[in-house]
């Protein structure tokens, strides 16, 4: 599944009012990306997701599903081509509703009209996906379960429906450091599985950087910057610039940098930046 | 799907200026001269007062338009059910429905009463802004709180209703495509397909109402009693002058309700 926004532009309508919060985005997600969306608060980062996910009819530009133009969901009649795009909202618990978990993660599949082993069998490798048990919590009520869990089974819900892309929403606000880590690594193998893609709106950038392969960075509408998250994040300071905190471990670098210490600042992760340090420290130059 | 209705339009017109008792009092006085009106022609006659103050107020006509829009089919079922429905001389026959004199009149005068009580509180809640109109409801039925009447509480119930309203709208549209991208269809008016809608509104609501409470509990509210405000409601001339204004609208209409029967 490939979805392309071609000069995309969105407005909410206000009171009769134009707010625009898009201009002439260009986007292309295709199998084997795992896009992260970044920006500060009020860029237009979920309005892009739900663009993406035919939530929203953007007011100018097209949007194309394997190259089809396709209207926003709800539009078109018929099984349309949106069921392929998974969407899990910023606090997708809170759209739970029914009586037990089972029910919850199987309102997706029973839309689409299988037949019922198959949605148990949905309901259950979903789930599990999200490291619940379907055993021992399926015939619970998911309003007496805890935040992370309830978080779980939401997105459980939008897994089930077996998307080709997942587009998921801040999907780690508001959990514990426990919690986050585990939805990054349910997503990380989501995206792992054959033909599949993933988008992550996240403000979070040190999140961001150890799993995607690709960023952009939204500002004030538009795309800012676009690129692999070395070459974003090794922008440092200019970051500012689009009111985002640039990553620390890069920071970190870029300031023993500055301090005179001959650091590689190509660096994302811990482990990573361990390995640059004890180079300098060791007296081996880094190449330049 | 933007909700329009007694929508608050920002201005600083004369009627922006009244004392929002004045402009309950005299919404409440209007509608009584309205509906004590004998024929159309006195209804349409006396509420056309509404015209003037709805251009001082600045209203545009497409903002009036919308607040009528959604009570167009309403005002024609009624319109429609007066005229074919009361006996009477007949004037002209739409298939095998007879259109009366009396009826056309009946007709014309329901739709006029729904149509300037609907443009009357479409000027008083686009010119008033909902605290203010919450303090002019509270001073109001201040003297009803030695009858045990909670004034004070139901002005605050008002005003915390009136100030959820587009959240709760814009939770429910966030629902709704969450929802959808579940593959939901929120086509036909099924209770069973509202319900994924509808529980977690409920669920958030409760949330939020007990966030709120925690909230004002936690900066001391305690009730009405003794509370003090930092805009104190005062009237001026221009409130008598309205307000005497209301008073010979409806002593008019009253004496030709007398005078006509």
């Amino acid at each position: 599944m490939e979805i392309i926004l071609k000069d995309v532009s969105f407005a909410y309508q206000i009171a009769g009012q134009q707010l625009p919060v898009l201009h002439n985005i260009e986007l292309k997600v295709a199998p084997g990306d795992l896009l992260a969306i970044t920006g500060a608060g009020g860029s237009g980062k979920s309005t892009l997701g739900q663009l993406l996910a035919g939530l929203l009819e953007p007011t100018a530009g097209k949007v194309y599903l394997n190259g089809i133009p396709c209207q926003a969901r709800g539009r078109s009649k018929g099984v349309s081509l949106w069921q392929r795009v998974g969407m899990v909202y910023q606090q997708p618990e809170q759209q739970l509703f029914a009586e037990t978990v089972f029910d919850d993660v199987a309102f997706g599949p029973r839309n689409l009209g299988l037949s019922l082993p198959t949605i148990k069998d949905r309901v259950e490798r979903a789930l599990q996906a999200v490291g619940l048990n379907p055993a021992e919590i399926g015939q619970r009520s998911p309003f007496n379960l805890s935040g992370g869990q309830q978080r779980r089974v939401a997105i459980a819900g939008v897994l089930a429906m077996e998307p080709e892309v997942l587009i998921l929403d801040e999907p780690t606000a508001g959990l514990d450091p426990a919690g986050r880590a585990q939805i990054l690594s349910y997503i990380r193998s989501f995206f792992q599985q054959r033909d599949k893609a993933a988008v992550l709106i996240s403000h979070n950038m040190a999140e961001v950087a150890g799993l995607a392969n690709q960023v952009i960075v939204l500002y004030q509408g538009r795309i800012a910057l676009k690129g692999t998250p070395r070459e974003i994040f090794q922008q440092g300071e200019s970051l500012r610039a689009y009111r985002l905190l640039p990553p620390e471990l890069p920071r970190l670098m870029l300031e023993l940098r500055r301090l005179g210490a001959p650091v590689s600042t190509d660096v994302l992760t811990l482990a990573e930046a361990r390995s640059a340090i004890l180079k300098w420290l060791r007296g081996e130059a880094s190449g330049f | 799907m933007v909700f329009e209705l007694g929508q608050y339009m920002p201005g600083n017109s004369a009627i922006h200026r009244l004392d929002p008792r004045t402009k309950l009092l005299s919404l409440f006085f209007y509608g009584v001269a309205i509906l004590l009106a004998p024929n159309a022609t006195a209804a349409l006659i006396s509420g056309s007062v509404i015209f003037p103050l709805i251009i001082v107020a600045g209203l545009r006509l497409a903002f009036i338009w919308r607040q009528l829009r959604p009570l167009l089919i309403f005002m024609t079922i009624v319109f429609a059910f007066q005229a074919v429905l009361t006996p009477g001389e007949a004037l002209a026959a739409v298939g095998p429905a007879i259109i009366t004199r009396e009826g056309l009149n009946l007709g014309l005068m329901a739709l006029a009463r729904v149509f300037y009580l609907v443009l009357a509180a479409a000027l008083l809640t686009a010119t008033t802004d909902p605290l203010s109109l919450a303090d002019g409801l509270e001073k109001l039925l201040r003297p009803g709180t030695r009858l045990g009447l909670p004034s004070q509480e139901l002005a605050l119930m008002l005003t915390l209703a009136l100030r959820f309203v587009p959240t709760m709208l814009e939770e429910a549209e966030r629902i709704m495509r969450a929802q959808m991208a579940r593959g939901a269809s929120f086509k036909g008016l099924k209770v069973k397909n509202l319900m994924p809608l509808i529980i977690p509104l409920f669920i958030s609501a409760f949330r939020r109402a007990e966030a709120l409470a925690e909230a004002m509990e936690a900066r001391a509210y305690q009730g009405g009693k003794g509370r003090t405000r930092m805009r104190e409601l005062a009237l001026r001339p221009a409130d008598y002058i309205f307000f005497i204004f209301t008073i010979m609208l409806v002593g008019s209409s009253f004496a030709y309700r007398l005078l006509v029967k």
